[in-house]
């Protein structure tokens, strides 16, 4: 089995998993309103709760959780899990993200962490494919969404699943991946 | 078509804004259809009408019509 990857740098940003300095920040960026509204559950997560949690994860090897980091600012979150009991050469995944820092939320750099992530899962990991769901009422999720290659299979009136697999995500992001390593 | 026109045309078709509400004053985060995905639009659009490409840097400093002048410039583009 191969070693989860702690650090990923890659498209102009750092992923670094979470870790005993920077957890916390976690907390602060998933209570904020326009965060928590979008989440499926959107109840205010307490400190008590939030270390309970990352006690439960920072060891796990079915999830990952990384703070985003642009020029060394600590930007957002991102992470990727599984219900399988490993990562590696998962059937599917899910991956989670949020961009805190306002500056860079309508940004193209908040395309980064997910190139960033989705080749770790597809290239290091061998995941085969990712899948989650998205309100249908978070629009500007749907085309952020769209623009990575994801295909899409309403759930029900609230929310719609996405999928992608390896191939449609490769095709849709060419331009992207280009846009971003140009240093 | 003057090189103003062509960039303020770049961001009505990237941004499907209209014309008016082009002045240096806009921003994202501050225009409901400014988003990531506009954002990745208006490049696409920039770099076509100028046959220029953009470092990474000025793609993600590219935050307002205003500093889209700005970093234009640095690639000879004058406004």
């Amino acid at each position: 089995m191969t070693d989860l990857k702690i650090d990923i740098r890659a498209y102009s940003i750092v992923l670094k998993q979470i870790d005993d300095n920077n957890y916390a920040l976690l907390q602060q960026w998933r209570n904020q309103p326009e965060i928590r509204e979008q989440m499926v559950n959107q109840q205010l997560i307490s400190m008590s709760s939030h270390q309970i949690w990352y006690e439960s994860v920072k060891h796990a090897l079915n999830q990952q959780h990384f703070v985003i980091y642009y020029k060394d600012l600590a930007i957002g979150s991102i992470n990727i899990r599984t219900r399988q009991a490993y990562l590696y050469q998962a059937d599917s995944a899910e991956v989670g993200l949020y961009i805190a820092e306002a500056k860079y939320k309508n940004n193209i750099l908040a395309f980064a962490p997910s190139l960033a992530i989705n080749d770790y899962a597809f290239n290091d990991l061998g995941i085969n494919h990712l899948a989650s769901k998205v309100r249908l009422t978070n629009q500007a999720a749907i085309k952020y969404n769209q623009q990575l290659g994801y295909q899409f299979s309403p759930l029900d009136e609230d929310f719609t699943e996405i999928k992608l697999t390896a191939d449609n995500y490769n095709n849709a992001t060419k331009q992207l991946k280009t846009w971003l390593s140009r240093g | 078509m003057a090189k103003l026109e062509q960039l303020k045309t770049a961001f009505v078709t990237a941004l499907g804004i209209e014309d008016s509400e082009v002045t240096d004053s806009l921003a994202y985060s501050e225009h409901a259809k400014w988003d990531s995905t506009a954002h990745m639009v208006l490049i696409a659009e920039i770099e076509s009408q100028f046959e220029i490409m953009l470092d990474t840097d000025d793609i993600i400093d590219m935050s307002s019509f205003a500093k889209a002048k700005e970093i234009l410039a640095k690639y000879e583009l004058e406004f």
